[in-house]
């Protein structure tokens, strides 16, 4: 689906027209672009009917990987002193949604049809984890060395692809 | 912490949750094929008898495998059948003289001797700990003053006998059970042959079914320490759901089975009739399908039993409003574990729903819209990796 119509295929997505596609997908949401190329778009999703309500802020500046924090509810405090898996950041709440660098998310996609669903996702599995203790939703670690050329793979790896 | 009002969608969900519950605590198909091939065994050798009384008789299932509301005990593999043995001929026998009928003609089966254990009211064969079966087997005769075709049982002591009607109660529940209340929001849903449905999509199989095996159960959670023999009996929860549950089918509306559920275990005790014109109380719940038998007969020796059921019935009330306003998957699931329907059934139920969302995410079926994750509405889920430490 794309948001404006008659976008050409493979054409790059400006922040307009990202936050045009977000807002018909998630019309109770709120957003704007805050700088030149740059927006942020605020919602609240649930990942299932019997969930909390997460409060979300994605932000995104053109070229640039877009960032999706978790505003509230704080999950440090529902993971009770568990590290939290597939977050960049503990304390910042920021979910790591996507492989970088494999064409999972690009500029030519919409926030909308990626990111909004895979936030839901997330949120899904990391219910399941704190229920469970075991990450479910597959996915792939980054590796520990910075130095090492290789991308290390970790046992977990679980790339989930649909057509 | 941010809380939200019971909602249409959380209630739906709720309740395609109940039903994977229900699916879970009763019978599999294996046990049922197990059990039957078990009593159809037991009834040829009794009937094989040269005893007319045994080789004129006729053997079937009563309670709850019969009525299709079984419910295996709290964290065991184990489940009872419940048999009644009627005997031809034997109008004019005492209660000993039938069940010894029947445990001699068992003793007789080097099998069934070995397994054979007498019990107050029944024999039952206690098949090996790998199958976790038993077989309770109730002896009986014609009750010729019954106008439903109802039997006589071994009253408690076996000195005389009681009125039932084991056959007659199925029948009647079944007629209640094949009720449909009226439910205002209907939504068409289609069930795709290649993915396992999502809660939200799932439907009671049988309302009033399910209804009673969730009081069941939630009546061995509530009473898992208590030996004192307090617990209301199943027949009791039964034989009131099926009344309350004809009478909301054919009077009430609900927006959703959920609602459906909390109203009729509202209106149970609507159907106990209590006389108090002697200063104490005396409850009565009749078997609507013979003259004589009352199921509430021993809450008028033992007033705490009376107490049990009312105390049972407000917390069931209480534990469903409650589930309402739980929030977070992990705390539902948690919930339902320890109060509506034991913790291993609950976690087993959680890892069958997440395998399905994982399975749907695969095929690429799975879609999702902010209130939840589904295979009917929303944005398709593209394919992803998460990543991160």
């Amino acid at each position: 689906m794309t948001y404006p119509a008659r976008l050409a295929r493979g054409q790059r997505i400006t922040v307009a027209q990202q936050l045009m596609g977000l807002r018909r997908a998630c019309p109770d949401g709120h957003g704007s672009i805050i700088h030149v190329g740059e927006l942020q778009w605020d919602y609240e999703t649930q990942p299932t009917p019997i969930s909390r309500i997460y409060k979300i802020r994605i932000r995104y500046r053109l070229e640039k990987s877009p960032k999706i924090f978790v505003i509230s509810p704080n999950l440090r405090d529902l993971a009770d002193e568990r590290k939290i898996p597939h977050l960049y950041d503990q304390a910042l709440q920021r979910l790591c949604l996507y492989l970088p660098r494999t064409g999972e998310w690009s500029t030519t996609k919409w926030l909308a049809d990626t990111v909004i669903p895979w936030v839901n996702l997330w949120l899904y599995y990391f219910e399941d984890w704190l229920q469970t203790n075991e990450w479910r939703g597959g996915g792939e670690h980054p590796p520990e060395d910075q130095k090492t050329k290789k991308r290390k793979r970790t046992e977990c790896r679980k790339s989930v692809r649909s057509s | 912490m941010t809380t939200n009002p019971p909602s249409f969608a959380q209630q739906r969900y709720l309740s395609g949750m109940l039903e994977l519950l229900c699916q879970s605590m009763e019978l599999t198909a294996t046990q049922y094929q197990e059990a039957q091939a078990k009593y159809e065994a037991v009834s040829n050798w009794l009937a094989d008898s040269d005893d007319p009384r045994l080789a004129s008789g006729l053997i079937f299932p009563q309670g709850s495998m019969r009525l299709g509301t079984t419910v295996k005990p709290l964290g065991r593999d184990e489940f009872d059948i419940d048999l009644v043995s009627q005997l031809g001929y034997a109008q004019t026998d005492s209660p000993n003289e039938v069940y010894g009928a029947i445990g001699s003609r068992l003793s007789a089966n080097g099998t069934y001797k070995a397994l054979l254990e007498r019990k107050n009211r029944c024999w039952r064969l206690n098949y090996a700990e790998s199958s976790g079966l038993h077989m309770d087997i109730t002896p009986a005769i014609r009750n010729v003053i019954c106008t439903n075709d109802g039997l006589l049982v071994p009253d408690r002591e076996l000195s005389d006998w009681s009125p039932s009607n084991p056959a007659g109660y199925a029948d009647w529940f079944e007629e209640r059970a094949k009720l449909r209340p009226t439910m205002l929001f209907v939504e068409g849903v289609t069930l795709r042959a290649d993915i396992a449905p999502l809660p939200e999509q799932i439907q009671l199989k049988g309302p009033l079914k399910r209804i009673v095996q969730l009081c069941k159960r939630h009546r061995d959670l509530m009473f898992v320490d208590d030996n004192t023999g307090a617990a209301p009996i199943s027949i009791v929860l039964t034989t009131l759901a099926a009344h309350a549950y004809e009478r909301l089918a054919r009077t009430a509306r609900f927006n959703n089975e959920y609602e459906l559920v909390a109203a009729v275990i509202r209106a149970m005790p609507d159907f106990i009739k209590i006389d108090e014109s002697s200063g104490q109380p005396i409850y009565v719940i009749d078997n609507p399908t013979t003259d004589g038998e009352n199921f509430a007969e021993r809450w008028n020796d033992h007033p705490e039993r009376a107490q049990a059921f009312y105390r049972w019935y407000g917390r069931m009330l209480t534990d469903l409003d409650k589930l309402m306003e739980v929030h977070g998957r992990d705390n539902v699931v948690r919930y339902l574990g320890e109060h509506i329907a034991g913790t291993r059934d609950a976690g087993k139920v959680a890892n069958l729903v997440t395998d399905r969302v994982t399975a749907a995410r695969e095929k690429g079926l799975l879609k999702s819209a902010t209130v939840g994750l589904g295979l009917t509405t929303g944005q398709a889920v593209q394919g992803n990796t998460f990543f991160g430490k």
